[in-house]
């Protein structure tokens, strides 16, 4: 049961509660970096060592924060680790870090970061939080890399840089376009929509310990 | 407790947010000082690169301070440390937005590459010149000076951009040679006349100096700068106190109507008392030639002390420009005195004659400016030499227009059309065809010395302003076109060809009607003996018609021996003007039929055999431009030669009305064939509207066609009627109580417009009619009013039969 809750923890954020693609947070970033798989990879990586940290330490610090400054409090958590992640990009990784550009410091105000600390990291504990800062950054970065494969490979005809033989014959530039990003977005949310609509009815029994399962219903219902 | 609680919930936000800020900069702060060692040394590496993409040898740059005259573009110089040479970076003014880019110039004055920094061009036009490894730059590499810089066609502002980058680099390097660069020299704008300088000085006398003109009254300085197209030339004028006293802007380069406003003074004034040329704003629209005029008068500003105490010049830079000729002079002196030594030339409008040939100039716009040229004649009227001013042109590809090896090709042509235009500067060469061709045309005008009433290299059809021979007639008249009439002046040659054609139509349709008089149609007729020959023009049929009968018109009058302004051609007579007399056994019937909105009659004139000899048909009733098709000579004409209208096919989109003509055109042919003459209609007047046919104007309620008559009954009765919809005949079925009550209504609209016409026939409409005893007391659908209105008289009119019954 307890391992149950874990793993539930851990998974949903991949396709359930998926945060790009089911809450819906942190579109600017996604939009904006998914235009080649090597930035999307680099800002995945970076927003989910944030969102790891960010959690932990945002869940540590649960019973001290007072409630009417937790906001501050967070940011300036978030932030603080995002100087960090910044300067050792910079520091280490200079091509990533020219890659990332404007969108590494803002990561600071990504909706899914400061959104977990609300939602889960102030009312869970360490292990949990750490477990749901994974899963989600996971699903951050797998939204991302999937959302930046079909944008570099239709729209630039390359894979991680790579140029493909076909592709880069017959490639769709729009793609690499912002309209062409909300495009590939509105397909993924439908898709994703249409299967988890069949999913969480299918496991809602097994869900049931399940903290978010409210939410969960929620979203489902929705979608 | 609960105070202390209260206090507590007080005090503890403010020290746990201090906390935690304190622990995250202490982090911040720790995490600096590990990485910021490593920062430094990577962009010190990555700096130390970019600059060896520039300049490969070179090896631990320092920058260059303290440096004197450097160019105002160069914002940095780094030396190489091992003497390779120059790493210099520059910002100049691109297409977007400011280019900054990096040069590297090595020991020996070659550029050794080229790196764009900074840039906001277009993609895929000015990022042909920004991006690395572009052939633009590509070329620079091993240049040892600015010249031979080719620009990037359509890419013309951002080469210049880049090109000027490169001229401050050479001069940058002079600098740091210890060499000094020469000062550019502006030249005045070729609009600065003395009668414009006076308006700014009464009375004062200049001196002519190098870049300006110097007086006691005050100075006036040259200035340039590059706008969109073309360098605008501007003449600030300071008065002795160097206060700004006026401008004299010369952007005839510029796009015309958008640029050149740059030009006017209505801008140039606001520039007066200004101490700088940034005080004013630049014309939205406008901005690169606004610009070009802001930053001339700042070079102007900088340059005045230079100007006060620069040397006087022998002559003036430029001389007033000649405005008596249409086409200016261009300065060709050179040519002359090679081509005829020792000859004295005359003066005469559009050019120069002398009894050992003729020059003649003529102009023609090329892409970025109007190119002058002067073509030589020599005695025998063949070309020996032709020159042309392509300086306004895109420098190195427009330019090679101007160049003696096009023009050496025009020697001996009978026709520029004999000289190929060269590739990659088609627009500029193809305009010095242009103007060889019309200085070819003009040469007879200007050996007598009359020049010509417009400037011929401008006016497009030459044919147009040929002097009329001395038997030539011309003939004035009109013809009723769409709105008003339409007034000709046709030429005629004394074998009675029109040689010209020039129509006026100030009441037609603007953009279409006033097509017919452009001269790309009235063209057409210039050869033909009468207006018959011509095709009307499509979409501006009745306007072209009236052009068509009015030159009709005028052969007649021509025929008659008449000169001068004629009648207008009498209305409603589109074809022939007059008919022909008819021949003594010929018989004329006019017949009449029904047409889509009125009576078309048709005068027919059937031979002694039987077959039709003549065909006029009023449809002024019908809708103009699509029924009156049927009326004009292209179809009437079909029935020519025919006994009967049966083998002419209706006109497409006019079925109605040309299905009347053919039903008048019959009715008259069996009124021959019985011997009559007199008027006659065709039988069963309404002609069978045809689908497809133009829609009657909404208003009109289409008359309800008969229905068929039904066996008189008392009590609940289905009556049938129709009446014409849009596109179809509306049938409908009413059923009506024995109090004359509509009990149920169906209706057969499947011929209208799916899904705007069809509304009429849904129930959600019909049901509207249950209870009422006609249609009048429903309302038509918006939308679909034609088809809805047709239902409603369908109703009405079986109502009346109901009630007939």
């Amino acid at each position: 049961m307890k391992e149950n809750n874990k793993l539930c923890t851990l998974t949903r954020g991949i396709i359930k509660e998926n945060p790009v693609l089911v809450l819906v947070l942190g579109t600017c970033p996604t939009l904006a970096t998914s235009t080649s798989v090597s930035t999307a990879i680099g800002m995945g990586i970076a927003a989910t060592i944030v969102l790891i940290c960010s959690n932990i330490f945002i869940s540590l610090l649960r019973k001290i924060i007072p409630d009417s400054v937790r906001i501050p409090c967070y940011i300036v958590v978030i932030a603080g680790f995002v100087s960090v992640v910044q300067m050792l990009v910079q520091a280490f990784v200079p091509d990533l870090y020219t890659a990332l550009g404007v969108y590494l410091p803002l990561i600071v105000v990504n909706c899914i970061i400061l959104g977990r600390a609300e939602m889960f990291a102030s009312k869970h504990n360490p292990l949990d939080s750490a477990l749901d800062g994974v899963g989600m950054g996971l699903g951050f970065t797998l939204t991302l890399t999937v959302m930046a494969t079909i944008r570099e490979v239709l729209g630039s005809g390359s894979w991680y840089g790579i140029s493909l033989p076909f592709f880069s014959t017959y490639n769709i530039p729009i793609l690499t376009k912002p309209a062409g990003g909300f495009f590939v977005f509105g397909c993924m949310v439908a898709l994703v929509a249409k299967i988890t609509h069949g999913k969480v009815k299918h496991t809602a029994t097994g869900c049931t310990s399940c903290p978010n399962q409210e939410a969960c219903a929620k979203l489902a219902k929705e979608a | 407790m609960k105070k202390e609680n209260n206090s507590f919930s007080l005090v503890s936000p403010i020290i746990v947010l201090v906390l935690i800020g304190s622990i995250v900069t202490g982090a911040l702060a720790l995490t600096n000082q590990i990485t910021a060692p490593v920062i430094a040394e990577q962009q010190a590496k990555a700096a130390e690169a970019a600059k060896q993409v520039v300049l490969p040898d070179g090896v631990d740059f320092t920058a260059v301070t303290g440096v004197e005259g450097l160019p105002a573009e160069v914002i940095s110089v780094d030396e190489a440390g091992n003497g390779a040479g120059y790493v210099i970076t520059t910002e100049t003014k691109g297409f977007g937005g400011v280019i900054q880019a990096m040069f590297g110039i090595d020991a020996d004055g070659a550029i050794t590459g080229s790196k764009v920094l900074v840039q906001a061009e277009t993609e895929g036009i000015g990022s042909k010149v920004v991006s690395d490894g572009s052939s633009f730059q590509a070329q620079l590499v091993g240049m040892t000076d600015p010249s031979n810089i080719q620009a990037i066609s359509g890419a013309t502002v951002s080469s210049t951009g880049m090109t000027n980058a490169v001229k401050a680099v050479f001069n940058a390097y002079t600098v740091l040679n210890g060499g000094t660069i020469e000062a550019v020299v502006y030249a005045p704008p070729s609009n600065m006349t003395d009668e414009a300088l006076a308006e700014y000085y009464s009375g004062v006398s200049f001196t002519d100096v190098v870049g300006g003109k110097t007086s006691d009254q005050g100075t006036v300085v040259y200035a340039g700068a590059q706008g969109l197209q073309s360098e605008v030339k501007v003449a600030v004028c300071f008065d002795q106190n160097d206060k700004i006293i006026g401008l004299i802007v010369d952007a005839s380069g510029e796009t015309p109507g958008i640029g050149d406003k740059a030009a006017e003074k209505a801008y140039t004034d606001q520039f007066i008392g200004v101490e700088s040329g940034d005080a004013v704003d630049i014309i939205s629209g406008s901005t690169f030639s606004t610009a070009a005029v802001k930053d001339a008068v700042n070079i102007a500003i900088a340059n005045l002390e230079t100007v006060k105490a620069a040397p006087e010049t022998d002559a003036p830079v430029l001389a007033p420009v000649e405005t008596i000729a249409p086409v200016e002079a261009p300065d060709a002196d050179a040519l002359l005195e090679e081509l005829y030594p020792g000859v004295s030339f005359t003066d005469v409008p559009n050019g120069k004659t002398s009894d050992q040939g003729t020059v003649v100039y003529a102009s023609a716009q090329g892409f970025a400016s109007q190119i002058k040229v002067t073509v030589c004649f020599d005695g025998n009227d063949k070309i020996i030499g032709v020159s042309a001013d392509a300086s306004g042109e895109t420098p190195g590809i427009g330019t090679k227009a101007g160049e003696k090896e096009f023009t050496d090709k025009f020697v001996g042509v009978k026709s520029a059309d004999e000289v190929d235009a060269i590739a990659g500067a088609t627009v500029a060469s193809a305009a010095v065809k242009d103007a060889v061709n019309s200085a070819i045309e003009n040469l007879a005008a200007v050996k007598a010395g009359e020049g010509l009433p417009e400037a011929p290299a401008e006016s497009e059809e030459p044919v147009a302003t040929i002097a009329p021979a001395e038997d030539d007639v011309t003939i004035t008249t009109s013809a009723k076109g769409f709105a008003g009439q339409v007034s000709i002046t046709v030429t005629f040659g004394s074998d009675g060809v029109i040689k010209s054609l020039s129509a006026k139509a100030p009441t037609e349709t603007q953009g279409i009607g006033s097509r017919a008089v452009e001269s790309s149609y009235t063209n057409k007729f210039i050869g033909a003996k009468n207006g018959n020959a011509v095709d009307t023009l499509s979409g501006a049929t009745l306007t072209s018609t009236a052009i068509k009968n009015a030159v009709n018109h005028a052969v007649k009058a021509f025929q008659a021996g008449k000169s001068g302004n004629v009648p207008p051609a009498p209305e409603a007579t589109p074809e022939p003007v007059e008919p022909p007399a008819p021949a003594e056994d010929d018989v004329t019937i006019v017949a009449t039929a029904q047409g889509l909105l009125s009576q078309i009659t048709a005068n027919v004139t059937f031979g002694a055999d039987g077959a039709i000899k003549g065909l006029s048909v009023d449809a002024s009733g019908e809708t103009p431009g699509i029924g009156s098709k049927a009326a004009e000579s292209s179809y009437t004409g079909k029935f020519i030669g025919s006994k009967n209208g049966n083998s002419v096919d209706a006109v497409a989109g006019a079925t109605v009305t040309s299905t009347a003509v053919k039903n008048a055109v019959n009715a008259a042919a069996d009124a021959f064939k019985s011997g009559k003459t007199g008027p006659v209609s065709a039988a069963g007047s309404a002609a069978t509207p045809a689908p497809a046919e133009t829609p009657a104007p909404v208003e009109e309620t289409p008359a309800p066609v008969e229905a068929p008559a039904e066996e008189p009954a008392a009590g609940p009765k289905t009556i049938t009627a129709s009446a014409q919809g849009l596109l179809s005949t509306v049938n409908v079925t009413v059923t009506f109580d024995a109090n004359g009550v509509i009990t149920a209504l169906s209706v057969d609209a499947s011929g209208e417009t799916a899904g705007i016409g069809s509304q009429a026939a849904e129930s959600g409409y019909t049901g509207k009619f249950i209870g009422a005893t006609n249609g009048d007391g429903v309302d038509t659908i918006a939308g679909a009013t034609v088809t809805s209105t047709a239902v409603k008289s369908a109703v009405n009119s079986a109502a009346a039969q109901f009630k007939s019954n």
